[in-house]
């Protein structure tokens, strides 16, 4: 079926009872207060105030047209204030689908536009049928023509190759068991319960259960509880390992054409397409306690659709836990110029050690001072000597830390891309493609000044964070320069591909 | 000293930027402009900067006495709590005179900016320097603005926005309000798309 271009679409139908549900949903307690006063005051008319919802979702679904014209797609909603968005093709960066349980029995889902600028995303189709999905997609990244339902088992006829990734039973519980989802659930029920549970009532359910119990609490032994609380425990990781099934289940990416495929989620299924090309950085992840399990997560960053209200729907992650060893093949694919293993790594300053003590030991001195301020005061210790102790033992700690920060701080430069490497408990990779730079920055603070240092930063469209950002600290100077002149030069001479 | 940001490189020609007392000259050619000879600032920034200064004391001033004044007239003030507070605004307002008296000149020897086939450079800070290098081919749009203060001068700020997250903005204010245009049209020549 080839996608036909200047017919105008409206939603599904099944847009109306969805939309319906999702704004009683996000509505409830507004519908609750309607229903209820309704009852209080037997006076019908407060149900009127339920139309109001439903009038909004009728008004949405008639009110709203696209059209897949040859070269953008134009977007027509409004009632009162009337609104056409045309966004050319060429400035998709990704298509983002939700199929929650509702969704999939109806064979529709949810499907979100977005462009590099702004956090919103360009246009929110709610909701479309798979096939329309397929047409948009085809359209919008120029890839295959016919349908593709990707939640059949028979898929991998219709892909391009063999997955990219699957995520195996394994990861999913090494995320789970990393994630500690499993507070969230349980603080969820007990939030819910304090919502909805009249206290006192709880209160005397509780103790009529005690009575109830075959034993006496009291009576119980130390053993006993202690088997109580790894029983707890477990229950706490069975939750968490829930929250990963029900989330992540069915992890998988393909590559269609150029762009990365992704697939998850065991009731709500989520979909992405990302094209590779607008991936401005690439970041690996290793946590203190993913290294201990082998693990790494790779994140990529790409132009627009993050943070704002659809922050739910911004993508942490590319892989959201992966094997050590997959990584290389993985990245291979997604982006074959992050060949951190093979990039001729560069240390800093030798002297960053010297200054990174220097800073350590005040640091150190200052939290180690305070307890021991304490303990002083309460004449729990000498004086002297203890400020001694607390010298050596900052002075130690700083050492230890200069080290290994150090150690783990290092840049890297090819012809195709720029890499940086950082971070003691948890460490971080970054690669940045040369024609993705924006902006090179060198700064310069007093203390730089002294020991004759610079911090390179590198800008690009993608969001940095604290963690994310590109920043180069105690570089030599004259090295620090040269990588900046020739950086400019470099992003100059490459054009810059949304 | 070559080891600092910005290293001492005295422009090549400064004459063909407007005088501090003479009109500003004709307005440059873009094809003089990306020569990637490094320029100052104008020289009227210094007095602009000053003048700029001056009005924060002012401010700071006018809130302090306000302030103060209104402390003093409210229930029966504490005198060792208004003596601190007395103390805290004539050291901001000292340290606000000092810094105008004092960091203008400075500012305005240690700016500079080039512009080149590469892209646009600016150097500035005393304490805290930086260097911040645009390339060419990622400028999306640039404006040229005028403030009040500004406009006594003759002087500009050009800001160059970049796709970028971080600093999508770069600043350079000080500029003759003819450069500024002139390098508007020079960056915004080349017309570079950005290929999507």
């Amino acid at each position: 079926m080839a996608p036909e271009r200047g017919v105008v679409h409206r939603l599904h139908p099944a847009s109306l009872p969805l939309e319906l549900v999702r704004r009683i949903s996000r509505f409830g307690f507004y519908a609750v207060v309607a229903v209820v006063l309704a009852a209080r005051s037997e006076e019908l008319a407060y149900l009127f105030l339920l139309l109001l919802p439903i009038g909004g979702a009728v008004m949405r679904f008639l009110s709203f047209r696209y059209e897949l014209a040859d070269d953008r797609l134009i977007v027509r909603e409004g009632v009162f204030v009337k609104q056409v968005r045309q966004i050319p093709y060429a400035r998709i960066q990704n298509l983002d689908t939700t199929q929650g349980v509702l969704h999939r029995a109806l064979g529709v889902v949810d499907v979100r536009v977005q462009t590099a600028g702004g956090k919103e995303p360009e246009a929110v189709f709610q909701v479309i049928s798979r096939e329309r999905l397929e047409e948009l997609r085809a359209v919008i990244f120029g890839a295959r023509a016919e349908p593709v339902d990707a939640w059949s088992s028979a898929a991998p006829s219709s892909i391009d190759e063999a997955p990219l990734f699957r995520m195996r039973a394994s990861d999913l519980a090494v995320h789970g068991l990393l994630s500690q989802k499993g507070l969230f659930v349980v603080g969820g029920l007990l939030l819910v319960l304090r919502e909805f549970a009249d206290r006192d009532r709880v209160k005397e359910l509780f103790q009529s259960g005690v009575e109830q119990l075959p034993v006496e609490p009291r009576a119980l032994g130390a053993w006993t509880w202690v088997a109580l609380s790894v029983a707890g425990f477990a229950l706490l990781q069975l939750a968490t390992l829930a929250w990963a099934v029900v989330t992540l289940f069915g992890f998988r990416i393909e590559r269609r054409g150029d762009a990365l495929h992704s697939q998850y989620g065991l009731f709500t299924r989520h979909e992405t397409s990302l094209p590779r090309r607008r991936i401005q950085a690439l970041h690996v992840k290793q946590g203190l306690f993913q290294r201990l399990f082998g693990r790494v997560s790779v994140h990529a960053v790409s132009a627009g659709g993050v943070g704002g209200e659809e922050k739910e729907h911004a993508r942490p992650w590319l892989v959201p836990t992966c094997r050590g060893e997959e990584l290389p093949r993985l990245l291979r694919s997604v982006q074959p110029d992050a060949e951190f293993d093979a990039a001729p790594w560069r240390k800093v300053h030798p002297r960053a050690t010297r200054r990174l003590t220097i800073q350590g030991t005040l640091l150190y001195s200052l939290s180690f001072g305070t307890v021991a301020a304490v303990l002083i005061s309460t004449d729990f210790v000498p004086l002297a000597p203890t400020l001694g102790v607390v010298l050596v033992l900052a002075l130690a700690a700083a050492m230890v830390r200069a080290k290994l920060v150090y150690r783990a701080l290092a840049f890297a430069r090819t012809d195709k891309a720029l890499f940086l490497r950082h971070g003691v408990l948890t460490r971080r990779k970054t690669c940045v493609p040369l024609e993705k730079i924006q902006s090179v920055r060198l700064s310069q603070t007093p203390l730089d000044r002294m020991a004759r240092m610079a911090t390179l930063s590198i800008d690009t469209a993608g969001p940095g964070g604290q963690h994310a950002a590109f920043v180069v600290p105690y570089l030599p100077v004259r090295e620090a320069r040269r990588l900046s002149r020739a950086l400019t030069r470099e992003a100059n001479r490459r054009d810059f591909r949304w | 000293m070559d080891d600092e940001l910005p290293p001492p490189i005295e422009p090549a020609h400064t004459d063909v930027r407007p005088t501090p007392d003479g009109a500003p000259e004709a307005p440059i050619a873009p094809s003089l402009l990306a020569d990637g000879v490094p320029q100052r600032l104008d020289p009227s920034y210094v007095a602009y900067d000053r003048l700029s200064g001056w009005v924060g004391v002012a401010v700071v001033f006018a809130l302090g006495v306000v302030g103060l004044g209104a402390f003093w007239i409210s229930s029966e003030p504490k005198l060792a709590k208004l003596a601190v507070l007395a103390g805290a605004w004539v050291a901001l307002l000292a340290l606000l005179v000092a810094t105008t008296l004092f960091l203008p000149r400075k500012r305005w020897e240690r700016a500079r900016w080039t512009v080149s086939r590469a892209g646009l450079e600016i150097r500035k800070g005393v304490f805290f320097r930086s260097i911040t290098n645009v390339p060419r081919s990622r400028v999306q749009h640039t404006d040229v603005t005028q403030g009040p203060i500004q406009r006594r001068f003759g002087l500009a700020t050009f800001v160059v926005h970049t796709a970028g997250q971080q600093h999508s903005e770069v600043e350079l204010e000080g500029v003759a309000f003819d450069v500024a245009k002139a390098l508007r049209d020079d960056l915004m020549a080349a017309g570079a798309g950005d290929g999507a």
